[in-house]
């Protein structure tokens, strides 16, 4: 009964890892987080669909993270954690909220300094990367890294166009994209003509009946 | 607690004449402050920084509260709540030890955490402090090495505000057997040998395992908290209980 929960050595862990990120990322972009007055001293609230329990963003020197807070909160955003991060990627706010995909209660300015701001941080790993391996030894790894990410989304892609074209061409398993859509024209050819012909035959009903 | 005669007390498993105490206290402490982090960090395996999170977020420290943290070493918690306090604010990192305090204050400083934390060298049982002063007071594994811990919570729930906040982070008592033997097997064989590596100091860490054995368990602690006055005193253990932070209030 006394014992700490294990949902709440979960909270803990991932406040931990979320406010460690955030150091990382504001300790690269140092001089533009200090020049954030606006949002020193304030606290932002997410909820996220995917977590049953709130994260509290306190902007200090340094962004701390808590699973509970009692003080006075500036904004309060509830979303999904897709959509953050399509808002991370530069969607609109108000896009997005136009959508309903956020609810936001509070300051929205708050919202829009931390938004922008976490745009135009981009995360460098070749930073504290090279620390520890040397400059030389990192630029060979993330290039490494870069081509082959791009090597397999390469492989796929052909991977996919092949299987595409055994089942379309080879095996006839699938009808070809044209062959699908000509099909579907079709379907609505027949639509319209079967509403006509309904249309045509109330027509001679009405005729018939009076 | 009883600890024998009225004059003498327990330093680990030896007796000591209770003057006697805080001298040795300080010189563990003065043969470790340099070292104490990062054995922290080794002697716990990083938990550590999880059962100060945890106090932390039962603090509820608030934009322009006034937070003692006593004990507070080499400032983990310090540099927290001045984060959480904003500000108005205000942080008193307070410590009988000087080595201690200094090894803070310079680590805090370097961090940039000025401006609203001050430094006090005070004795725990007699707190330099005005009446219902604070609004939060937390103690993490310092309760353990005070010599009179009744005189030291009486004095905490003095300069505590009405509606304030006691958080007592120490040692406690694993509530499993098997958990009980691997943490005495642990921390009487093998952490006096990290602590000889480490910070070149064995006896020091002979006396922490020593000292948590001596420390009242959850249950006496919580009643001692409730004689020195605090009010709706409770306890959560973690890590089975080899660590448990214990609450009160001040009403």
């Amino acid at each position: 009964m006394n014992e700490l929960s294990l949902t709440s050595q979960w909270r803990l862990l991932c406040c931990a890892a979320l406010e460690m990120a955030l150091e990382k990322v504001t300790n690269q972009a140092e001089s533009e987080y200090v020049r954030l007055k606006s949002l020193h001293g304030k606290v932002l609230c997410l909820q996220l669909s995917q977590l049953n329990w709130p994260l509290y963003l306190v902007f200090a020197k340094k962004i701390q993270v808590l699973s509970n807070y009692e003080g006075e909160v500036a904004v309060t955003v509830k979303a999904d954690a897709t959509t953050l991060y399509r808002l991370g990627e530069g969607e609109s706010l108000t896009e997005l909220i136009k959508q309903d995909k956020l609810v936001i209660e509070g300051e929205l300015s708050l919202l829009q300094t931390f938004s922008h701001f976490l745009q135009q941080v981009r995360f460098d790993f070749a930073e504290p990367l090279s620390r520890y391996l040397g400059d030389a030894p990192t630029h060979i790894l993330l290039s490494g890294l870069e081509r082959a990410r791009a090597d397999l989304s390469r492989v796929f892609n052909k991977t996919q166009s092949h299987l595409a074209q055994l089942t379309t061409e080879e095996y006839k398993l699938a009808p070809h994209r044209l062959e699908f859509i000509h099909h579907c024209d079709k379907i609505d050819e027949l639509a319209t003509a079967t509403d006509a012909l309904e249309q045509r035959l109330a027509n001679l009903k009405d005729k018939k009946s009076p | 607690m009883s600890e024998g005669s009225p004059k003498s007390t327990h330093f680990g498993y030896k007796t000591v004449e209770a003057e006697k105490k805080a001298d040795l206290v300080a010189g563990v402490f003065h043969s470790v402050a340099a070292k104490y982090d990062i054995m922290n960090d080794v002697a716990s395996f990083g938990i550590h920084r999880f059962w100060k999170r945890f106090t932390i977020e039962c603090a509820g420290a608030r934009p322009g509260m006034k937070v003692l943290d006593l004990a507070g070493g080499t400032g983990d918690l310090t540099a927290k709540f001045s984060h959480l306090v904003g500000e108005k604010g205000q942080v008193i990192l307070a410590d009988i030890n000087d080595s201690m305090l200094k090894v803070g204050r310079s680590k805090l400083r370097d961090k940039g955490i000025v401006g609203n934390v001050s430094y006090v060298q005070a004795n725990a049982e007699a707190l330099p402090f005005p009446d219902n002063h604070f609004d939060i007071i937390t103690i993490a594994f310092g309760l353990r090495n005070v010599t009179d811990k009744d005189a030291a919570l009486r004095s905490m729930q003095r300069v505590l505000k009405p509606g304030g906040k006691l958080l007592v982070l120490e040692f406690s008592k694993p509530q499993h057997e098997i958990m009980r033997k691997a943490y005495d097997l642990y921390s009487f064989k093998i952490l006096p040998k990290m602590g000889q590596l480490v910070a070149k100091d064995a006896d020091s860490y002979e006396y922490l395992a020593e000292s948590i054995r001596m420390h009242p368990d959850q249950e006496t602690l919580k009643q001692m908290m409730l004689d020195a006055g605090l009010e709706q005193v409770d306890y959560i253990n973690m890590t089975d209980g080899v660590v448990a932070l214990h609450r009160g209030y001040k009403f």
